[in-house]
């Protein structure tokens, strides 16, 4: 427990008494600038074990630490990018990523040159002044990128925020979030049901099965960056994972 | 050839011009004591300019409309818009204000105008009570609708992105519900001149729903039809001004037309 930065003791979450829980005594610790993968198929509860890190689920039963804290709602440690990426229609791009720097105080000036810097990384400079309607869709996540980035959580939460984007834009994105990752290092954890995407990411790979959602495997993926799809050590553990994996219809 | 999209100027004169080519048509065929043509019914809204219909000009009658009218939906906002919002941000005002709201919302505001000058007589209060209730319950509903089906998604976003809960009602739930809330007013905002028509045409010595009654009353069909221009043209006037407000305060829509 002590060298991790978040961690879950026999998480369990249930909406409803009659049905089986969707999330059953999950335990799991992260570690400090960890990249940590959790994949699993549609429906496994993966949203909801990051809703509950996030602090916006409150567990059935066990709990959530953040450190030696446990989580009771959400906080400034810890950011969330979102699959839709949910932002605000009314706010320009600017006015997005500076959005969570104004509930913590910080003075206007201050917010403004924040959020430009992070605009800045995500390559998204001239487009500050846009509606997030006028932006494409890997655009828009850049977005929640950067307004994740910017109030400086130590942990980001990331809730498939590729799922929406078609293929090559969601390669160029799986790219640059390596890149800007490498440049700010944070502790990762990256939801998604793409295989390829969580090994070619992941420093760490957790496979979820669903129904209800437990930790079924567990991989350390110690192939180096930029890894290449074609790779043969990529392609076993592809083959490894995908064996495993539960289908998702 | 010229797409008609480039044009829209150009379909709009050709509408209108249809429209008024089949009133003029329709008039020959029915005789002007039915239908007067248009040309009788601008004739007349400029002759009630000059000369005063019951000691007024067609000017003040519009501003005895107007002043109800907008007495009524100043008084609307001011107390549907936070009552709206304060049901659909917090259930417990639901809970509470909800049924009796429900109770009110179905009466039409027509229904209300017995009773209104049997409480507030036939002068300019129940006048404006009517204007008031029909504006109220439209502007309520709209910006109660608004804030309760906000995304949750964006609420959640808020609340990790560090909002407290006056931030996410200001800062998320407000801002969401601004085009109901517009949507609201431009509703409220016709439904409160249909109301003052109706109490005009029940019980008035002046406004535009009065010089109507006047006509009916006289025999004068094209002096009913230069109420009724009147009024349409007051409407259309008054729905471009909250356009525009419209654009201006909630900038981001406009990007979308």
């Amino acid at each position: 427990m002590d060298d991790y930065i978040l961690s879950c003791q026999d998480l369990t979450v249930s909406f409803k008494d009659s049905e089986p829980p969707v999330l059953r005594g999950l335990t799991l610790g992260v570690r400090e600038n960890e990249f940590l993968v959790i994949l699993g198929p549609g429906q496994c509860g993966k949203t909801v074990f990051l809703n509950c890190l996030a602090g916006l689920q409150l567990p059935t039963e066990g709990a959530v630490y953040y450190r030696h804290n446990k989580v009771v709602g959400p906080g400034r440690e810890r950011g969330v990018v979102f699959q839709k990426y949910a932002l605000f229609p009314w706010q320009t791009v600017l006015g997005n990523v500076a959005w969570g720097l104004k509930s913590q105080g910080v003075s206007k000036e201050k917010r403004r040159a924040i959020a430009l810097k992070y605009i800045q990384l995500v390559g998204l400079s001239g487009f500050e002044n846009a509606y997030p309607q006028t932006l494409s869709g890997g655009m828009k996540q850049r977005v929640g990128l950067a307004r994740a980035y910017a109030t400086g959580p130590k942990v980001l939460l990331m809730d498939e925020p590729f799922g929406a984007l078609d293929a090559q834009t969601r390669y160029a994105m799986e790219n640059e979030l390596l890149i800007l990752w490498e440049k700010e290092k944070r502790t990762v954890i990256f939801v998604t049901n793409n295989i390829e995407e969580a090994v070619f990411l992941g420093d760490r790979v957790i496979l979820m099965s669903a129904r209800p959602g437990r930790i079924k495997i567990e991989r350390e993926i110690l192939i180096p960056h930029p890894r290449s799809y074609t790779d043969p050590t990529f392609l076993a553990l592809r083959q490894e994972i995908s064996a495993e994996t539960d289908l998702a219809l | 050839m010229n797409s008609p999209k480039s044009h829209p100027l150009l379909l709009g004169a050709l509408s209108l011009s249809v429209f008024f080519m089949s009133w003029i048509i329709l008039t020959k065929a029915v005789g002007t004591k039915i239908l007067p043509d248009p040309f009788q019914v601008i004739g007349e809204i400029i002759r009630l300019f000059k000369t005063p219909l019951s000691g007024r000009t067609l000017l003040e009658h519009v501003l005895f409309s107007l002043r109800r009218v907008l007495i009524a939906y100043g008084l609307a906002i001011v107390s549907g818009l936070p009552l709206g919002l304060m049901m659909g941000w917090s259930s417990l005002c639901r809970k509470i204000i909800g049924p009796i709201f429900e109770i009110f919302r179905p009466i039409p505001p027509i229904a209300w105008i017995p009773v209104a000058i049997l409480w507030l007589g036939v002068a300019e209060g129940s006048k404006i009570y009517i204007c008031y209730v029909g504006a109220f319950i439209i502007l309520a509903l709209n910006s109660f609708t608004g804030t309760r089906y906000v995304e949750p998604i964006l609420i959640n976003c808020a609340r990790v992105l560090g909002a407290n809960r006056k931030r996410l009602f200001l800062g998320v739930a407000v801002p969401a519900a601004l085009p109901s809330i517009f949507a609201g007013l431009q509703n409220g905002m016709s439904m409160a001149w249909m109301c003052v028509l109706a109490a005009e045409l029940v019980g008035g010595r002046e406004g535009i729903g009065f010089i109507i009654i006047q006509g009916m009353n006289l025999d004068r069909p094209d002096m009913i039809l230069a109420g009724m221009v009147v009024i349409g043209l007051l409407g259309a006037l008054m729905a471009i001004v909250l356009r525009i407000l419209e654009k201006v305060l909630c900038p981001w829509r406009r990007e979308l037309v």
